[in-house]
């Protein structure tokens, strides 16, 4: 579920830039080399050795650990849990890890890649020549991942990543059959994570099957409306039609044309992946122009928790998304045991989480540490770089972000995790929740109710 | 129908487009200042709305009366202690500064408010609706904002042209020299006009959070593209040409939606390439100064 909302965003400061270029040519050169939404303060380094392993000089050799996010700017919302995740991390690292009975201390570098991917590259080519990780990590939509995972690949550093469709890591990033990840592993779903699961809660009610989707002008739209590997072969399976009014662009402050659409072919069920600003803009306009589908199952927008509460006169009432993450998934941390209601709970209490609602990111983005420290373990000599990388090829692990599975990935360094159908509603006391409507692919999942559809 | 239909509602999105972009028509007509931090002024409006109605309960009219005026002090003094000075250095410096301010703003909303969307429920008014024509619905918010915004140009049209403040701002476009020899403080007279430019932005900015449901924080940069759009089309400087610049970007989008979906910006872009290489001073006869 990649939000490249920013990165529209970012395109659209630069041209802003451009309509003015005719009075400020200056303004343009500075807005193409200057993104919105960098913060240059470098984060803070801190070092997890707790038994005071001192780089190469030191008793103990220390594990160099890199990890490159989106901490500031367009894409923080999946990142805003990472200062609570961090400090569990660390703490697990303390006392460094013990690989074929030497104790290695470890220091995580955390970098803010501003939500630019020119940026994420930049970062992940300094942390792999000047700080010289051995192991270099990177989470939260292709922007972050593909420029880190081409340095990584470029430069022979083993990359762990998560948090973005893995086609479009694989496929985006110009890898395919001719040309595997050698030095990179990925996890998360892909389209068939919606397009097996949509179908799943759709058969639950009673529609025409006939299916509008929201798909923009970006790569994800693009990878959804793909005709051999997108998203209408999945759903054709199960007898339903896709109706495409067409790749509109994110931006677009009036859906008076697609709702005609969506009206004259009889469309009873809306599906998609738009950015949040133009499905509200949607949703609100359909209720104006009297559009009132049975149901809705929309991904990226409702991906943050607050886009739904937030949509006028409570019309985000009865809304569906294909989830990977939530307190009654039946996963557990490998750190310690913790499962996603403790960590919520835990999350909530503490002070790096005061005034955030928990997003279901986070715990992919510390199942990578999750992760890498079991491969470390296994590679028997963390600084052989190769070693390293056939470690995670053998990882089959159950962590706080779910079952990551290496073995029996789609594509060679690709685990994909399973999806669920959540559906909104409002609870008695005007809170706004969602629950489980079906398991989807992700197995031993309670169902909290059947799929309801949207009241009018 | 379906072409009436996207006309009206083209229509009714330019009043949007021309709400946004009246304060930055003002700041460039007086100030000649490019105002690149004009979307994050309208972001921080919405912002403080919400924060109105979240903490003191007020409603969305009410916070108005506050939201309004406040961002107007504050862009009365961000003219006098940060554009002014740089408007010393050159040309360019404020444009800068701007660009500084509008990179500035987005983080400092997430460090405070984190990048969850803050609510600005307005009840049903968001999805009310009139039919007025088989196929034709009007909805009740955006042909609100259109009434605002027209009145809004006609009245600063008015203070500009009658008022004392007013014939100062103008004085100070055409020739602040001469109003400095008049006895005028000029630099007093550009922050008065910041501060309308402000103003006005913030009203834009809960006007647009209401249609949207709330604000988020990189909410500025989606409408701002628009509505430098609707200035240059509408030219420069000239008040009601912005009204005109925002109805012709509105219904160019619209009825290009008709058509296909992937067109709307397209062809609203190609309108604006096309008002720049045929018409560089816009549709409307603009006076450069307001």
């Amino acid at each position: 579920m990649t939000y490249p909302a920013p990165f529209r965003s970012l395109a659209s400061g630069r041209r802003r830039a451009v309509v003015i270029a005719a009075s400020a040519s200056v303004a343009f050169a500075l807005a193409a080399c200057t993104p919105a939404g960098v913060d240059d303060a470098d984060p803070s380094d801190s070092a997890a050795g707790g038994d005071g392993g001192s780089g190469g000089d030191g008793a103990t050799e220390t594990i160099t650990i890199g990890y490159i996010a989106p901490a500031t700017g367009t894409l923080t919302g999946f990142t805003d849990g990472d200062p609570y995740m961090l400090s569990v991390v660390r703490e697990q690292f303390a006392d460094g890890i013990t690989i074929d009975g030497t104790t290695y201390a470890v220091e995580i570098i955390d970098r803010d890649s501003g939500s630019d991917a020119a940026k994420a590259g930049e970062l992940a080519q300094e942390l792999i020549t000047e700080e010289q990780v051995d192991l270099l990590m990177a989470t939260s939509t292709p922007e972050t991942v593909n420029p880190v995972v081409a340095q990584c690949e470029a430069h022979g550093t083993p990359c762990l990543t998560a948090n973005a469709p893995w086609q479009a890591v694989v496929f985006g990033g110009g890898f395919g059959p001719d040309k595997p990840l050698e030095w990179t592993h990925h996890f998360f779903f892909g389209i068939e994570g919606f397009g097996d699961v949509d179908p799943l809660a759709w058969d639950q009610v009673e529609t025409n099957k006939k299916v509008g989707v929201l798909w923009p002008n970006d790569s994800d739209g693009g990878a959804f409306r793909d005709p051999d590997t997108g998203y209408t072969p999945l759903v054709e399976a199960h007898g339903y039609t896709v109706v495409d009014p067409g790749a509109y662009e994110n931006g677009t402050a009036d859906f008076t044309s697609i709702i005609q659409t969506f009206k004259d072919e009889g469309v009873e069920i809306i599906s998609g992946i738009p950015i949040p600003p133009d499905f509200v803009t949607f949703w609100t306009q359909a209720a104006q122009q009297g559009f009132e589908p049975k149901v809705a199952t929309v991904g990226k927008a409702l991906f943050f928790p607050t886009t739904v509460p937030s949509i006028p006169d409570d019309l985000g009432e009865g809304l569906a998304f294909a989830t990977w993450w939530g307190p009654t998934f039946p996963y557990e941390s490998s750190f310690d045991g913790t499962t996603p209601q403790e960590w919520i709970d835990d999350f909530s209490a503490s002070p790096e989480g005061e005034g955030l609602v928990w997003n279901q990111a986070t715990p992919l983005n510390g199942a990578l540490f999750e992760v890498a420290k079991v491969g470390l373990e296994a590679s028997g000599d963390p600084f052989d770089k190769e070693a390293l990388v056939a470690a995670f090829d053998d990882i089959n692990m159950m962590t706080l972000g779910g079952q990551i599975d290496f073995t029996s990935g789609p594509f060679p360094g690709i685990a994909t995790i399973p999806t669920a159908m959540g559906q909104w509603e409002k609870t008695d006391d005007g809170e706004w929740e969602w629950v489980v409507v079906d398991a989807g692919t992700v197995p031993d999942l309670p169902v909290d109710r059947p799929l309801e559809l949207l009241e009018w | 129908m379906v072409i009436v239909n996207a006309l009206v509602q083209g229509v009714l999105l330019g009043g949007l487009f021309a709400m946004a972009a009246l304060g930055l028509s003002i700041a460039f007509g007086i100030l000649r200042v490019v105002n690149l931090a004009h979307g994050e002024i309208m972001t921080v409006g919405a912002y403080l709305a919400a924060v109105a109605l979240s903490t003191l309960g007020v409603s969305v009219w009410l916070s108005l009366l506050v939201v309004v005026p406040l961002l107007g002090v504050v862009g009365y003094w961000v003219q006098r202690l940060l554009l002014q000075r740089a408007l010393s250095l050159g040309e360019l410096a404020p444009l800068l500064v701007t660009f500084g301010i509008a990179i500035i703003i987005p983080n400092a909303l997430i460090e405070l408010f984190t990048t969850n969307k803050q609510a600005i429920p307005t009840g049903d008014l968001a999805v009310r609706s009139v039919q007025v024509a088989e196929g034709v619905r009007i909805g009740v918010l955006p042909l609100l904002t259109m009434l605002v915004a027209v009145l809004l140009i006609a009245g600063t049209q008015q203070f500009l042209a009658r008022t004392r403040a007013g014939r100062y701002m103008r004085a100070a476009a055409d020739d602040s020299e001469t109003l400095r020899l008049m006895g005028v403080d000029h630099r007093r007279v550009y922050a008065y006009a910041m501060g309308l430019a402000f103003a006005i932005a913030a009203l834009a900015g809960v006007f647009f959070g209401m249609r949207q449901g709330g604000v988020t924080p990189f909410d500025g940069q989606l409408l701002v593209l628009f509505a430098f759009e609707a200035v240059i089309i509408g030219g420069l400087g000239s008040l009601w040409g912005t009204l005109a610049g925002g109805i012709v970007l509105g219904v160019a989008q619209t009825l290009a939606g008709v058509v296909s979906p992937e067109l709307p910006l397209l062809v609203g872009n190609l309108v604006f390439l096309a008002v720049l290489v045929l018409r560089p001073t816009g549709i409307v006869r603009s006076k450069v100064v307001v």
